[in-house]
């Protein structure tokens, strides 16, 4: 721990992942979520966290960007630590001011969207880059445009998220995401509350995505997307990380009996 | 019997006519409702005791007018100070410090619970309990006294009582409409690395106002009327107005209903406010979609 915090190494970014996550661990009354778990993800790279539900992929997704607050252990994101600043030998714990600033170098998309109803996609698009990076409105609007465009419903542009689709509003959640120019994108089962028919849609931009070399970590119940996108493929199960690597690795010669178990049932 | 369809009919089952169900018990219902309401307004209208030429002598009275200014005036100022000092309380039960969440609960709890009778008399009379305020250093040396009579007169005492009361009720409107909202929105904000206050003015507020429109447009209400009860410690609000006037001309009856008349219609102008109100909020997003639509 002590040589990722050491300054001069802080100061070379390249020989550090861009997400560094260290010995976490996580309880939710007395029941232990993540056993300490540590992962490090570089840049470009696309993780895809699988495993059967209450594994834990979830809680440690929002340790990453300090939704959830871990009970031990360190995130590092670009270098910084995440939730706390180095005082001397001490870890202090940040104000909300210092947490929201280290949160808008991280781009979260939700489940179930969490898009703003009260304003349009454009309006939702804008608002954190306007309030929070302060950029102009020609700017920020620009920004929405173009990532409207670049997600493939820019005549939506002006739409409430009630008029769209789940597909739609999912792709608006990314764009506003995007918005934000992230260091990492952390997607959170980003397709299990769309109707079948719009998981593609959604899929699709996320590998574009990663096409692009956008570091990305995504919790995902879609193999076969998994399969395809990720670099590394990581199987939770337990609060545990059992196994890791790339995806040909892990489903066809996987060295562990619960990874074979787990795979055997989702790759119909 | 009825005759079983072959499938060859269909094209005549198409082709019928249509005619609406009967209903006799709507027609017996609405004759019932009518002839009451005649009733009602035929008393209202030939009892003569209901003295309506002196209900309309006294409806544009001065003395009437200034009463009416002083009920809308106090509900004004009280609505302002208790949006102000509900949002406050509101937050304070919300907020992660323990000990502001426990004084909020304690503030709402004591002034939701003392009557707001009592509480008019009890700010009236507070010089019974503090002969003199002053302003200066805790245990320490004051800076100015004022003689609490003449600093809390019945219009303070009034204000600082329906303050407190409507402040409780009111935290816990805008506290139930800021928990109606879902926990992602939240999440979404601190993700995007909004601050709690940007959270708050930006995507929270916005959203609960829309919930707590309508019940808001209720206490208003409710506020206006419990404005009458400081006419017991002898303000010249509308009720009190009549009073004054019906202590001397004992036409007590005509002049209750100018005060009935006036509240009637000053809660009328309130609840269309409220429906404009209402409808503009939900109307919002169509509207700006059309003129969002035009500009493409």
């Amino acid at each position: 721990m002590t040589q990722i915090l050491d300054k001069k190494q802080r100061e070379l970014p390249e020989t550090l992942p861009v997400v560094s996550v260290n010995g976490i661990k996580k309880s939710f009354r007395g029941h232990d979520v993540l056993h300490g778990i540590s992962l490090d993800v570089h840049r470009g790279e696309t993780v895809c966290l699988i495993g059967p539900s209450g594994s834990g992929k979830s809680t440690l997704l929002r340790c990453i960007n300090h939704l959830e607050v871990p009970d031990d252990g360190l995130v590092l994101v670009d270098g910084k630590t995440i939730g706390y600043r180095i005082a001397g030998n001490t870890l202090v714990e940040l104000g909300s001011r210092d947490l929201a600033a280290q949160r808008s170098a991280m781009g979260m998309v939700f489940q179930s969207f969490n898009l703003f109803p009260h304003l349009t996609a454009r309006q939702n698009i804008v608002e954190a880059p306007r309030r929070v990076l302060r950029l102009s409105k020609e700017e920020a609007n620009a920004r929405a445009e173009e990532l409207m465009a670049r997600v493939g419903i820019a005549q939506k542009l002006d739409s409430y998220p009630e008029k769209l689709s789940g597909g739609q509003q999912q792709r608006v959640a990314i764009a506003r995401a995007l918005a934000m120019r992230p260091k990492v994108m952390l997607f959170d089962e980003p397709t299990s509350a769309l109707d079948p028919e719009m998981v593609q849609e959604v899929l699709a931009v996320i590998r574009d995505l990663a096409d692009d070399g956008m570091t990305m970590v995504v919790v995902t119940h879609e193999m076969r997307f998994a399969m395809d996108v990720a670099d590394r493929v990581v199987f939770m199960d337990e609060g545990r990380i059992v196994e890791q690597g790339p995806p040909d690795q892990l489903t066809q010669n996987p060295s562990h009996e619960r990874t074979r178990a787990f795979l055997s049932k989702v790759i119909a | 019997m009825t005759k079983a369809l072959k499938l060859d009919a269909r094209p005549d089952v198409l082709a019928l006519k249509r005619a609406k169900r009967r209903r006799p018990g709507i027609w017996v219902t609405n004759a019932i409702v009518i002839l009451f309401a005649a009733m009602a307004l035929t008393t209202v209208l030939t009892n003569p005791r209901f003295e309506w030429e002196t209900v309309g002598a006294y409806l544009f009275e001065i003395r009437i007018l200034k009463g009416i200014g002083v009920s809308v005036g106090m509900t004004a100022v009280t609505m302002f100070l208790s949006l102000i000092f509900g949002t406050l309380v509101a937050l304070m039960r919300m907020g992660s410090s323990r000990l502001m969440a426990l004084v909020a609960s304690g503030f709402i709890w004591v002034f939701r619970s003392i009557p707001m009778l009592v509480q008019l008399l009890f700010w009236y009379n507070l010089a019974a309990l503090f002969p003199t305020l002053s302003l200066g250093i805790p245990w320490g040396p004051s800076f100015v006294t004022f003689d609490s009579n003449s600093l809390l007169g019945p219009l303070t005492a009034a204000v600082i009582g329906l303050t407190l009361h409507e402040t409780a009720y009111i935290a816990e409107l805008i506290r139930s409409g800021l928990l109606s909202l879902p926990a992602g929105q939240h999440q979404a904000a601190a993700a995007l690395g909004m601050t709690p206050a940007q959270t708050f003015f930006r995507i929270t507020a916005p959203q609960a106002l829309r919930i707590i429109v309508p019940p808001m447009g209720n206490e208003l209400i409710s506020l206006l009327k419990a404005t009458s009860l400081v006419s017991v410690i002898s303000l010249a609000d509308l009720l009190y107005s009549v009073q004054l006037i019906y202590a001397k001309n004992f036409q007590t009856v005509p002049l209750l209903i100018v005060a009935a008349i006036w509240y009637m219609v000053i809660t009328g102008v309130l609840t269309l406010l409220q429906q404009r109100l209402e409808r503009r909020l939900s109307r919002q997003s169509e509207l700006k979609v059309k003129k969002g639509g035009s500009s493409l």
